[in-house]
């Protein structure tokens, strides 16, 4: 289900009516409650294995995000525990030789100034891509999207989250990440589905795309953060609506467990 | 309490008969338009000599009761020259009326009561009737005269956002309201993302809104009424009308299938941003469909003096489509077939058959295999209402009715595979019963009260989910056809109004309604894509009572017209949705339900000059509309996304010649609740927000100036066609009004976000060229 072309239609037709966007000053108080945040992943991939920590900090303040330097945390899977290190700016790393497992759940404790926060989760099976390629992007000409050929897995209420690179460069910000429901396309074999769009690449260069065995509960949070940063149109729920993580203790904030699987291609056009 | 009513009405229909004993005759017929025949709703019958008098129902019929004699009555319409009539009423008699319509000046009068001091003096309160012949000279969004938007002008209505056909009625959620087209339920009147009403104003003949004290003849929305009657046709001669704009434009035909006897109409209406697309060099441009239209119809024949057949029907659609990748559409069609039968000269019945239905389909294309997504509302509906004279003081109305709908919310189909994901279709039966008696007491006193009986049924085959604390424990089946739960319900209709003298009146009325189905939307100004969902043994019928009161005065012989009405609103069983809702495509909707009260109040000032050169009204309401859910904001009460305290309107017409006529309308709003982020996160190299209180804050106000003047061409006799120009500025200050708001992080700092407002419309100037022959 490609949601996205609806969007694009909408603010197709919405353009017709000479939508503008103004800078203004919505008189925001200043108020911050300091709130812990995490943005952690296992995975099968060493190259998808962190936990970030930083507090929140006011909405229109203009400060700089405070990271967490001085925190114990650790993840622990079928009795055993794994400390992760801090290497700096609130990114913890883990030990030497730690991989996550499909089908396996992990479990994350963060100790900081006494409290206790954790989450939970199971790492998910991968989606295999068959083949990429890269084609024009019919909604921005100069641009260009990526399609996909692939098996859909057996198993149902499986959710995918999708990034891409760019001569190896990860493409890593929420507005450049698809996620895939299969709740309408089970077990499918899906052949040149647009998976990607708006993508800024010359000829020749290489392109990979990734995707991440993700849990619902992480494609909900994905797709609200998503929503979130779009601009309102009419078919859009108002802002307001609260992006749920899965950190105990009021903490924000995300702890996923990931196969990860990677295909790459050349931009041939 | 049925029976009480009941026995007070007929008590009330014996005892307050001021002729009661006398012999009495009755005079009957129908009023129409003398040019076309079109009958004429809520035109007067006055009878000099009893100081008494009526007016027709909507299909023009009128029956007084009177005790022989003989009689000097008028009859009038506004807009039309009255006519007086000498009769010796000896025994009944049958007497159809032909009036005159007047000059131009007065068709300009935009807003108006049927009878010069009907405001004054029908029971009914909080109902306004809108003119769509006259909303033309109105300056409006891309010259294209709607008369949703035209409502939304008048006091206790609210757009739901800017530029929405989509409005809030006293506090309601636009699916508070019913909109009948000929009878018939409208379930999304939005074109292009509802920036246009379906309902195209050459076809339609008379509008209006039921603020509150809606009729016992109508339920299944809590809010409002809007009935909309089309034109019946030109019964005299053949005729055309219609309409070039920049967006859009419109033809009518009408003529008479046999003189005085039935006519036919045909109405059209349609977009033309593709046809410019067509002409695009790029091809991926070329390709693309955006378009919409509107086709009305409407047969109408006398079969005899007692004896006439209607069948209207209206079809419409929005189409999208990106090249051969993707398309959408949607829209209604309804048919209405009704039987106008007189049982005698005092009970006048109409029979009616209804079908309503929506839909929408989305197809990609693109992709291997092909996915289509449709969703589709059925509804058929029978009533047979009865309206019975029984004097000049004293008419009885009551019926019966009958609804099915069918509702598939979603089916998504694999081409070429045997795949699919449904959502289980959602059945169900409505049935009603009422009686509504309006009672005359002295000269001074007028009262109509009313009770409908309202009674809903699911039935299978359906799937049910149990839930707690909302997630579904137990999921239940039932088979075809089986009836599976029930509610029924009472629903009292009371108003009633006293002439305190000749020139004002004091009103007061109480009313309850019912709604067993709704939109599951949670989008800003709604959605094609949003479904209707029934009650159930989850979801409980909505109810809603209402009290209000006012004071109306006219001035200057009626030439002024000045009200103040006050409501007080609850509303029980509300239906909000948990956050992250997901809408569509859903078949565990009830997961995503949320229940909770809400109420709103408010004062609505409305002072309007209907006669002379210069007409035109000021309209102020103060209202609240608030909402409290125990899931929803912590429980705490919070501003519902319509709750705008303060709204002024100001509308002018200034006929500078009987060709020249100038039209200005201002509008000041309070901004709408927004809620805004207090803090961020980092997640995804973005920042994310989290927000505080529900609708803490509010958009900035919102006030735009419209401008328009009309030029018709010079009448020549013996020339048949007349033409009209209209030239119309919308936000001609070009304010910034904010539609929403936006947060955007720097592209250069990551720890600087900026604020946007979205704006809809700034400067929209267009032309339209009107037409008749």
């Amino acid at each position: 289900m490609d949601m996205k072309k609806i969007l694009i239609i909408t603010i197709a037709a919405a353009s017709l009516f000479g939508c503008q966007k103004v800078e203004f000053d919505p008189n925001i108080s200043e108020y911050n409650k300091n709130l812990l945040v995490v943005e952690g992943m296992i995975s099968d991939n060493p190259d998808f294995q962190y936990i970030n920590l930083s507090r929140t900090s006011s909405y229109l303040g203009n400060q700089p995000i405070v990271t967490i330097n001085n925190a114990l945390v650790s993840v622990s899977c079928e009795g055993s525990t794994y400390i992760f290190n801090h290497s700096g700016n609130g990114v913890y790393t883990p030990p030497v030789g730690f991989i996550g497992e499909v089908g396996k759940t992990y479990h994350l404790s963060v100790n900081h100034e006494g409290a206790i926060y954790e989450a939970d989760s199971r790492m998910n099976q991968p989606l295999i891509l068959d083949s990429i390629n890269m084609e024009k992007d019919e909604f921005e000409k100069k641009k260009f999207k990526i399609n996909a050929w692939f098996q859909d897995n057996p198993a149902e209420d499986e959710f995918i989250l999708f990034k891409y690179a760019i001569n190896n460069t990860l493409q890593d910000s929420i507005d450049q990440w698809e996620v895939y429901l299969d709740v309408l396309s089970n077990n499918l074999y899906i052949e040149d589905a647009s998976i990607i769009y708006g993508i800024n690449a010359n000829i020749g260069d290489s392109i990979s795309l990734y995707t991440f065995s993700i849990s619902k509960q992480y494609c909900d949070f994905l797709l609200m953060a998503e929503k979130n940063m779009e601009e309102p149109v009419p078919f859009m729920p108002p802002p307001g609506a609260r992006i749920k993580g899965n950190i105990s203790n009021g903490a924000l904030g995300f702890f996923q467990a990931s196969a990860v699987f990677r295909k790459k291609t050349k931009l041939k056009i | 309490m049925k029976n009480g009513f009941l026995i007070l009405s007929l008590a009330f229909v014996f005892l307050f008969d001021s002729g009661y004993g006398q012999t009495k005759v009755t005079l009957s017929g129908y009023l129409k338009d003398k040019k076309n025949g079109e009958m004429l709703i809520g035109a007067t019958v006055y009878v000099k000599e009893l100081n008494t008098g009526t007016t027709s129902n909507v299909y023009g019929f009128y029956s007084l009761s009177l005790p022989q004699g003989s009689y000097n009555l008028t009859f009038s319409y506004i807009g039309y020259t009255s006519r007086d009539e000498s009769i010796d009423l000896q025994s009944n008699i049958t007497l159809d009326v032909e009036l005159e319509s007047q000059s131009i000046e007065i068709e300009a009068v935009v807003i108006t009561s049927k009878k010069r001091d009907e405001n004054l003096t029908r029971s009914q309160t909080s109902m306004i009737k809108m003119d769509p012949k006259a909303i033309r000279s109105l300056p409006i969004l891309m010259g294209e005269s709607d008369i949703l938007k035209s409502i939304q002008m008048m006091p206790g209505v609210q757009s739901v956002s800017e530029g929405s056909s989509g409005f809030s009625v006293r506090g309601g959620s636009a699916d508070h309201n019913l909109l009948l087209l000929d009878e018939a339920p409208i379930f999304n009147a939005g074109h292009l993302m509802g920036f246009f009403s379906v309902f195209n104003s050459d076809a339609i003949k008379d509008a209006t809104l039921y603020k509150g004290d809606i009729p016992a003849s109508n339920g299944g929305r809590l809010s409002s009424l809007l009935d909309i009657r089309m034109k019946d046709g030109n019964k005299k001669e053949f005729k055309g009308e219609g309409g070039i704009g920049i967006i859009a434009s419109r033809l009518t035909l009408e003529g008479p299938l046999k003189k005085d006897k039935g006519s036919f109409i045909v109405s059209a209406r349609r977009t033309y941003a593709d046809m410019f697309l067509a002409l695009s060099p790029d091809t991926g441009i070329r390709n693309n469909k955006l378009y919409f239209f509107d086709l009305n119809t409407k047969l109408n024949y006398e079969i005899n003096s007692k004896n006439r057949l209607f069948l209207s029907g209206y079809f419409g659609r929005d189409v999208y489509g990106f090249g051969n990748d993707f398309k959408m559409s949607w829209g209604n069609a309804t048919v209405t077939a009704r039987w106008n039968h007189l049982f005698s000269s005092k009970l006048f019945s109409n029979l009616t058959f209804i079908y309503s239905n929506y839909n929408y389909d989305l197809g990609f294309n693109k992709t291997k295999p092909k996915f289509d997504w449709t969703s589709s509302l059925n509804n058929f509906g029978l009533k047979y209402d009865f309206t019975y004279y029984h004097s000049t003081k004293s008419t009885l109305r009551y019926g019966v009715q009958s609804t099915v709908q069918d509702i598939q919310p979603g089916k998504f189909s694999v081409k070429g595979e045997n795949s699919e994901y449904k959502v289980p279709n959602n059945k169900m039966l409505e049935y009603a019963a009422y009686f509504q008696h309006e009672q005359k007491f002295w000269d001074k006193l007028s009262v109509n009260y009313g009770l409908r009986l309202s009674m809903f049924q699911n039935i299978g085959k359906a799937t049910v989910y149990r839930l707690e604390n909302f997630k579904v424990v137990d999921t239940i089946t039932y088979n075809k056809n089986k009836i599976f739960n029930t509610y029924i319900g009472l629903e009292p209709r009371f108003s009633a109004s006293y002439m305190l003298n000749q020139s004002s009146s004091v009103k007061a009325s109480y009313s309850r309604t019912r709604q067993y189905v709704q939109l599951a939307s949670n989008s800003i100004g709604g959605s094609p894509l949003d479904v209707w969902f029934p009650a159930s043994q989850y979801v409980k019928p909505q109810v809603s009572d209402q009290v209000g009161i006012g004071y109306f005065r006219n001035l200057s012989d009626n030439k002024y017209e000045f009200s103040v009405e006050s409501f007080y609103k609850w509303m029980n069983n509300q239906i909000d949705f948990d956050d992250n809702a997901d809408l569509v495509l859903n078949n565990q909707l009830e997961k995503e339900l949320r229940f909770g009260k809400a109420h709103s109040y408010g004062l609505e000032l409305l002072f309007k000059k209907n006669e002379g050169r210069f007409t035109g009204w000021v309209s102020y309401t103060f209202s609240r509309a608030l909402r409290k859910f125990p899931d929803i904001n912590d429980g705490k009460q919070y501003n519902a996304n319509y709750d705008k305290p303060h709204n002024l309107t100001i509308a002018l017409n200034y006929n500078i010649t009987n060709r020249v006529i100038l039209s200005a309308n201002w509008v000041y709003t309070s901004g709408a609740p927004i809620t805004y982020p207090t803090m961020r996160f980092p997640h995804g190299n973005a920042n994310l927000p989290i927000y505080g209180d529900k609708n803490a804050n509010r958009l900035p106000d919102y006030h735009r100036l419209d401008l328009a003047m009309t030029i018709k061409n010079r009448v020549r006799a013996g020339r048949r066609w007349q033409g009209e120009w209209n030239f119309s500025v919308y936000n001609a200050y070009n304010y910034a009004n904010a539609y929403s708001v936006y947060f955007e992080t720097d592209k250069k700092d990551k720890d600087k976000i900026r604020a946007y407002k979205m704006i809809m419309f700034r400067i929209v100037p267009s032309v339209t060229y009107n037409f008749k022959f």
